[in-house]
């Protein structure tokens, strides 16, 4: 008997309310449990100016204040929990500025080179299990499976720079510079090479075992091609395992492309992200994270309905075992 | 299939609409256009946030009323001149008809607040100016009185925190800055936070007009994509080059690695509390160690020749070459050798140092741009027979372990410009906060006084060479080496002027540009 929609739906808002309440839970804690202290990150090499540790410490003791971190952790928590849930995110320590206005200024720089580089991701990992599931074991599937498995040991720092300075010399791309069309391809291209290894080799696998199922062979054995059989039976069903791997990869694109975002100077939230772990600045840190676990969580769902339109199988096979 | 393919299409559209609104990227600079790629740029333009300010004046966008010249000394820059008129008192004269960037006259009334503004909301400029009343004389002239003789006043003013600002420009600000009104010779004219800046020449400046017609200033926080910039020449200066670009740099065409060392003294801070390391509570250890640094061949190898030796912690600081004759002029493993056996710390048989079946070995923390100087100390004193335990770390770790009394052995660079019997009283006072050792020196305090207050500049000059004569002695840090700068400058940038201090090596207004 089917559920009815509405309780499906409060089981998932619920699940996603209690992930996102421990993912607050975890990084508050984890960020003020991390060494140092963000007045000290602001007072920087304050000695220069000649200050005395009495004086620095008078100082930090009034920042503290200003900043609210000399009340007790859970009432920080309590307070922090409260303003994000008004959709008031917090104050930079760094900027002064809004965390939200800043993330949300970000926003789009990394959404944009998350799509364009999981296309590129789709495109490549798309071709290249194709490639390889036509004869498993091949010189197709061998030459694909070296390249893959030589791409994931790359690095991406090490991919990027190196992908910036081939372009540089070759085409006089421009390394620094808003986030505009014209600087967009080459790190799109990098992430998209960066995540292709991955979802290529697990569509493959998909690929050759959907194959060897006997709609498959039935449908070969009615007369159809090879390749019909493949992209008008077996495709569709294969895709399934690779959806969940995309959905993840693509929740880390748009979240975690640090590295690339630094090495092609992306105005985007992950580099944002990582100067403000450097500095401390808690409550870009917190919120980030936040942000991050629900675009996760988003996605997933997302994932989960993609997947009953691309293979209704599954919720018949649910229906079933229930 | 097709209808998904346009409507990613579209989304991504739209999304590069979204994010590609800031200004366009500079093709070089362009004629009459100047490209810089700095490290960081500001998040805000307010003179008075304190640590932001530099930027501002790296920039061009900011002044004070004097400025450090690259040898040290102190000249009039807003202000015409200033000069001590009694031991406590110094007059400062304005230029005449001198304008903030909005054309707002820069007259004494406009200084003395913006100093009193700075001293209210910037913590660093309030212990700069601590004690010093300003007094408006005459509209180009007031004056600046301090209880006691204030030799150094002069040095004090030409801090980057006390950048003179008009602060009508500020006033009722609720958000941070996103405008400035300074008075240097570029104003700003766009600004994304840490991300660009934009200037123009200001057509008012006191100064003789710029060459340079438009400043844009693009931050890269990746150095190595800094590097690329550079190499590229997509940016006419570009600041904090990483180690290992600096060869590739030197031979570039199109391009000259330039930075004169920095007035900062990278030196080796010893616990001589540490539980871990009793040894370094030997006044002999400390000397033995500092003995067997090899300058040259660290200033070298790490600092990849862009640096030289400080044999004191007073020799990055261009203005006392005395200070290069004091301390640890040499490298001299045989003095070290043998200070180390007066302390009772032989070598064994395994080429190892002990005493009383305890090992010497030492816990060195490096952290930023100080890791490859850690890994040659590392090698230089074991070859004496010390162990160096090495880890390069956050600076936030660094920092805890200092809180915990739990450290040997800390590499760390200070300033040595500026009010210099202050550094001296930060570094070895017994308050000082970079006394990380705490030492407790009892002649410290007087020595401060007389460099502080002495009648003369000749007393005043001896008292800190006295001074830095007592570190070299006491030894609570090892000096090694100025900070290295590596700056790329393009070729088609004329008249730039090499500067111990990094924040003057971006942006300057004798620039002429070729091309």
């Amino acid at each position: 008997m089917l559920r009815p929609a509405a309780v499906v739906g409060a089981r998932a808002l619920a699940g996603t309310l209690a992930v996102l309440l421990v993912a607050s839970v975890l990084v508050f804690g984890l960020v003020r449990s991390a060494p140092g202290d963000p007045v000290d990150v602001q007072l920087g090499e304050a000695g220069g100016v000649g200050l005395s540790r009495s004086d620095i410490d008078r100082i930090r003791t009034e920042r503290r204040v200003e900043l609210g971190l000399d009340r007790p952790l859970p009432e920080q928590y309590v307070r922090w929990l409260g303003r994000m849930v008004t959709g008031d995110w917090g104050t930079s320590y760094v900027s002064g500025r809004s965390v939200r206005a800043e993330v949300l200024d970000r926003v789009p720089a990394s959404l944009v080179l998350a799509v364009s580089g999981f296309a590129v991701a789709v495109v490549l990992a798309v071709g290249l299990a194709l490639l390889a599931s036509r004869r498993p074991g091949g010189p197709t599937d061998q030459v694909v499976r070296l390249a893959t498995l030589a791409t994931v040991a790359v690095p991406s720092f090490l991919l990027g720079t190196l992908a910036l300075q081939v372009a540089t010399a070759a085409t006089g791309y421009r390394i620094a510079g808003p986030a505009t069309a014209g600087r967009i391809w080459l790190p799109a291209l990098v992430l998209g090479v960066a995540v292709t290894p991955t979802l290529s080799r697990v569509l493959r696998a998909s690929l050759i075992a959907e194959r060897g199922r006997l709609y498959a062979v039935a449908a070969q054995a009615r007369g159809a091609s090879a390749g019909r059989t493949l992209l008008r039976h077996v495709l569709r069903p294969a895709l399934a395992p690779a959806l969940t791997l995309g959905g993840l990869a693509f929740a880390s694109l748009v979240t975690g492309s640090v590295i690339t975002e630094a090495v092609f100077s992306w105005p985007g939230v992950g580099r944002y992200a990582v100067d403000a772990i450097s500095a401390q600045d808690y409550p870009v840190v917190q919120a980030y994270v936040v942000l991050a676990t629900a675009l996760v969580v988003l996605v997933n769902r997302g994932v989960d309905l993609v997947q009953r339109l691309v293979d209704p199988r599954g919720d018949a096979r649910a229906e079933a075992v229930a | 299939m097709r209808r998904v393919v346009v409507l990613v299409g579209v989304v991504l559209l739209v999304l590069l609409g979204a994010c590609g609104t800031g200004p366009a990227a500079p093709d070089s600079g362009g004629e009459g256009g100047l490209a810089l790629a700095v490290s960081k740029i500001n998040a805000a333009l307010d003179p008075a946030e304190s640590l932001t300010t530099s930027y501002l004046r790296s920039f061009g966008a900011g002044e004070s009323l004097a400025k450090i010249r690259p040898d040290g000394t102190v000249a009039p820059e807003l202000a015409e001149s200033l000069t001590a008129t009694a031991p406590g008192t110094w007059t400062v004269v304005l230029r005449e008809g001198a304008t903030f960037h909005s054309g707002a006259p820069v007259d004494a009334e406009a200084v003395r607040a913006s100093l009193e503004r700075s001293r209210v909301l910037n913590e660093l400029a309030a212990d700069l100016v601590e004690e010093v009343t300003f007094d408006v004389v005459d509209p180009r002239t007031l004056t600046a009185t301090t209880a006691g003789p204030s030799p150094y006043l002069d040095a004090t003013l030409a801090h980057y925190e006390l950048q003179i600002h008009n602060v009508a420009s500020y006033a009722g600000l609720t958000a941070p800055a996103t405008t400035a009104d300074l008075t240097g010779p570029f104003r700003v004219t766009a600004f994304a936070p840490e991300q660009e800046l934009t200037l123009e020449r200001n057509p008012t400046w006191w100064g003789q007009a710029p060459a340079v017609d438009t400043i844009t200033v693009q931050q890269v926080t990746d150095p190595e994509a800094r590097a690329q910039i550079a190499l590229a020449g997509q940016a006419d200066v570009v600041d904090l080059l990483p180690p290992s670009a600096v060869a590739e740099l030197r031979t570039a065409e199109g391009t000259r690695l330039q930075g004169a060392p920095a007035a900062n003294t990278v030196a080796v801070y010893l616990n001589p509390s540490s539980p871990a390391a009793p040894a370094l509570a030997d006044q002999r250890v400390r000397q033995a160690l500092a003995w067997a640094v090899d300058r040259a061949a660290v200033a070298e190898i790490a600092g990849e020749g862009l640096t030289g030796a400080a044999p004191s912690w007073l020799a990055s600081n261009p203005a006392y070459p005395q200070a290069d004759e004091q301390g640890f002029t040499r490298h001299d493993p045989a003095l070290a050798a043998r200070l180390l056996d007066e302390a009772g710390w032989v070598l064994g048989p395994d080429g190892r140092r002990a005493k009383d079946g305890a090992p010497l070995v030492l816990r060195l923390q490096t952290w930023g741009t100080e890791g490859p100087t850690g890994e040659v100390l590392q090698a230089q004193w074991d070859s004496l027979g010390v162990t160096v335990e090495l880890s390069y770390v956050d600076n936030a770790l660094v920092q805890q372990a200092r809180e915990r009394g739990d450290w040997d052995a800390q590499t760390a660079a200070f300033t040595t410009l500026g009010n210099v019997a202050n550094l001296f009283a930060v570094q070895m006072g017994a308050d000082g906060s970079g006394n990380y050792g705490r030492y407790d020196l009892p002649q410290v305090p007087a020595l401060i006084e007389r460099a502080s207050a002495a009648a003369t500049a000749e007393e005043r000059t001896a008292a800190v060479l006295e001074l830095n004569a007592l570190h070299t002695e006491v030894v609570p840090a090892i000096p090694v080496h100025p900070r290295p700068q590596a700056t790329a400058v393009s070729a088609r940038v004329g008249g730039f002027v090499a500067h111990p201090l990094q924040y003057e090596n971006l942006v300057q207004p004798g620039y002429t540009l070729d091309g």
